[in-house]
């Protein structure tokens, strides 16, 4: 497969990401030209870009849709539901048309015919659009340009019935116009025939219209005007602000001042606007209009400039991938040259390993951030998903997200799409009700779901919320204890029954369907979520909804850990979930007569030992140090022999053989080259809860 | 349709212009600002009712204003809260902020409409 076709893939995948998205927000704001013209753009450029790629059959099938669209762009079609879902469907089959060239299953053709008849039906004068449409399409393709207009109609314009404003609006539309009204010529109030036009105007239009695009505007007035239409800047050129013409030059060429006058007030030291108004040689409205003409241009220019330094390029993502794994192999070796500096006593040899810790933590910080997106990618898949399962369930259902802007690494995002896509369904499946229920119980019969993400600190913390009937906590403590889950006398919390939801096997094949999940539980969403080291937790209220909180780490590739060791054995603690460091004697221990709990200012902290939970030989220090780390809300102590420090980590996967050894997330590399754990604190502090609630049973 | 409101003490006048401002009343219209000029030495044309407005309305005020200066008379635009006929002269280029050439000193009618 040719670069040509790649490159068009991804441009074709990210424009079909547009268009799904600007068709859902049309569908709530039919009336929004700002997304009519968004759908429009999106269709005109995957027609264009896959001709040029060789995909002839994308470009005609966009054609088909694109020439309805201007039909909606003209107020002629509106874009109502039906519209709306036929190019939704247009615009997965156009998906399909481009995955075949990749390898995917070829699209029916059946299908194309199909949606290119329901396309034109659409259309009563379809050829004469033709035309019209590919206008439209060099129009948005080519380089703007600026013209200067000078548009003098004779006299007898208003008894042809002509009315000036339409073809100055006309005009406007081609592009960005200044419009001047010169009115020198109007006589006085007795000397005025006021059936005869005196008034005559500058326009400056910036336009990616050509010369005889614009003529054209003044076609059936041609020979009843005087028309002067000059190119005064040409958009490709890159050319300073300050080069563009001075006032006086502008005013000879509109043949407003003549050259030997211009040459004669250019010897005088007043400011030339000003002299000639003052001498009457050009009145004040033109060199106006002159100045204006100036600004104009002088503002584009120095716009495109910034338009170019602002410009972007395209990286495949394995090459950042690529990067960011040298960035982690950097730091790692950074962190040996500076345990190495430091043994040493060598002023040099130090300062030297400082610059490279220094430079190496903005090299990281600067390639992590370019692996960053907004999440508002995934979010419009989800605007979509809604809505066809909505209808599908005969469910009015509307999805709000919040925080789109959030961003998060890659890795992270496209690793997000499968739970949140299960949650999601799981929200219209089970938890918003059929439109009259939702009206019998004094609610809108449209359902609610708001998706929001936003930071919080080195996470991003993810909501899914519905308004729907809520968890049934009787239900599923029920089928906890009928799946042996949970014995039948447990007293559970609210917070831990919702919790076993998560667990598996909690999925009985009752609730297995195409809606809630193709056959997985919510312990799949889970278990993906762990696997990004991020946390979820769920909370409802009966008859109000239920919500689903997520937080996910902002990245999976470098983290700030604290170091600590146990047993002269190092082990890396997630920095932030760390509150804070306390000492924790034996007296103390003595006190507490063998609960491992701690009293922090009054408040009681339950507190696990990691010797013994990694069942860690020799004796414990007479002063131990435990790590308080904030778990979802709850305050848990880890205690561990020292805290050694911060500590840029590396994250590396622990491979196949201990991918899922419990509480250990996975490992990193330390200065001097030895292996450091990477804890998982939450599970680490389920394990102890499990095993104290198992053995108090 | 316009209404006319003088007052002799003061010389001056209101010609109220409430139908259309436009190609086909402009020959009336004329001549309603010639007369109202040939009473007062001060005419506020009122135009914050005008429906409608083109071209050939707006030049016709233009013209009256010219007229105005020529005779040592003032004159004056009311728009009040007419949104047609501000976005009218700003969209056809009329709206302008400095003054008017022919107005020797007097300001553009168009420029406090900017």
């Amino acid at each position: 497969m040719s670069s040509l076709a790649e490159t068009f893939k991804d441009e074709a995948m990210e424009l079909l990401q547009e268009l799904e998205e600007s068709l859902l927000a049309l569908e709530e704001t039919p009336e929004d030209q700002g997304l009519i013209d968004r759908v429009f753009r999106a269709l005109h450029t995957l027609k264009g870009s896959g001709g040029l790629a060789g995909f002839e059959d994308v470009s005609s099938f966009c054609h088909e849709a694109e020439t309805v669209f201007e039909l909606v762009r003209s107020g002629d079609l509106k874009a109502d539901r039906e519209l709306v879902s036929l190019t939704l469907a247009a615009q997965d089959h156009l998906k399909g048309m481009v995955l075949t060239e990749f390898g995917a299953d070829p699209v029916d053709d059946e299908r194309t015919a199909e949606l290119v008849a329901a396309f034109q039906i659409l259309l009563p004068f379809a050829e004469q659009q033709v035309e019209k449409i590919s206008e439209q399409a060099l129009r948005q393709e080519s380089i703007q340009s600026t013209y200067r207009i000078r548009f003098r109609p004779q006299p007898n314009l208003f008894r042809l019935g002509v009315q000036p404003q339409f073809l100055l609006s006309e005009l406007a539309h081609l592009g960005e116009a200044i419009i001047v009204a010169q009115l020198d010529a109007v006589p006085p109030l007795d000397e005025l025939d006021p059936e005869e036009c005196w008034v005559y105007w500058d326009i400056l239009l910036t336009t990616a219209e050509d010369k005889d695009a614009i003529r054209d505007v003044f076609i059936f007035v041609e020979d009843d005007c005087g028309l002067d239409i000059q190119q005064i800047d040409e958009g490709g050129v890159l050319d300073q602000p300050e080069d563009y013409k001075r006032l006086g030059e502008i005013l000879v060429e509109r043949g407003d001042l003549p050259q030997d006058e211009l040459d004669h007030f250019l010897n005088q030291k007043k400011l030339f606007g000003e002299a000639l108004v003052e001498q009457g040689h050009v009145n004040r409205s033109k060199v106006q209009s002159a100045l204006t003409e100036q600004e104009r241009v002088q503002a584009l220019r120095r716009q495109r400039q910034v338009c170019d330094a602002v410009d972007s390029i395209r990286v495949k993502s394995d090459r950042l991938d690529k990067l960011v794994n040298l960035v982690g192999e950097m730091v790692t070796v950074q962190a040996r040259l500076s345990q190495f500096a430091s043994n040493r006593v060598d002023a040099d040899l130090l300062s030297v390993a400082e610059e490279v810790e220094r430079l190496t933590w903005d090299l990281r910080d600067q390639v992590l951030t370019i692996r960053m997106l907004p999440i508002s990618g995934i979010f419009t898949k989800f605007k979509r998903l809604v809505r066809d399962l909505g209808a599908e369930l005969g469910k009015d259902v509307m999805l709000v997200t919040e925080g789109g802007e959030t961003e998060l690494d890659k890795t992270v995002i496209d690793s997000l799409n499968d739970p949140l896509v299960h949650l999601i369904r799981n929200c219209i499946g089970h938890g918003i009700e059929l439109p009259q229920v939702r009206q019998a119980l004094g609610k809108p019969a449209k359902g609610r779901i708001t998706l929001s993400a936003k930071h919080a600190g080195a996470n991003v913390a993810l909501t899914i919320t519905d308004d729907g009937a809520g968890l049934d906590k009787a239900q599923i403590k029920a089928k906890a204890v009928e799946k042996g889950l949970v014995g039948a006398q447990a007293e559970l919390s609210d917070r831990e029954i919702y919790n076993l939801i998560f667990e598996p096997g909690f999925s009985t094949a009752q609730e297995v369907s195409n809606v809630s999940g193709r056959g997985v539980g919510m312990d799949v969403v889970r278990q993906a979520v762990d696997s990004l080291r991020g946390s979820i937790e769920v909370s409802s209220e009966a008859g109000q909804g239920t919500v689903f909180a997520v937080k996910l780490p902002l990245t999976l590739a470098i983290i700030d850990g604290l170091l600590i060791d146990i047993a002269s054995e190092q082990y890396i603690l997630p920095l932030s979930a760390v509150e804070e460091c306390v000492e924790l004697t034996q007296e103390e221990t003595i006190q507490a007569h063998g609960r491992n709990l701690l009293n922090i200012r009054d408040e009681i902290v339950p507190y696990v030992r990691l010797r013994n939970e990694f069942n860690l030989p020799g004796e414990r220090p007479e002063i131990e140090q435990v790590v308080i780390a904030n778990l979802e809300g709850f305050r848990v102590g880890f205690v561990v022999d020292n805290v050694v420090g911060e500590h840029q980590t590396v994250i590396k996967n622990l491979g196949r053989m201990y991918q899922d050894a419990d509480g250990v997330s996975g490992a990193t590399i330390l200065g001097d080259g030895r292996v450091a754990l990477i804890l998982d604190l939450p599970s680490l502090a389920t394990r102890v809860e499990t095993k104290e609630n198992s053995a108090c049973r | 349709m316009t209404k006319w409101a003088f007052d002799p003490e003061q010389k001056s006048g209101i010609l109220a212009i409430e139908g259309g401002l436009t190609i086909r009343s402009v020959g009336d219209l004329k001549q309603r600002l010639v007369e109202a000029f040939s009473e007062a030495e001060m005419v506020t044309v009122d135009v914050s009712t005008a429906e409608a407005v083109d071209v050939a309305g707006i030049q016709l005020l233009c013209a009256c204003h010219r007229y105005s200066v020529g005779r040592g008379k003032e004159m004056s635009l009311y728009v009040g809260q007419n949104a047609v006929f501000e976005s009218f002269i700003d969209e056809t280029g009329f709206a302008r902020n400095f003054v008017c050439s022919h107005g020797k000193d007097s300001h553009c009618l168009w420029a406090e409409q900017k």
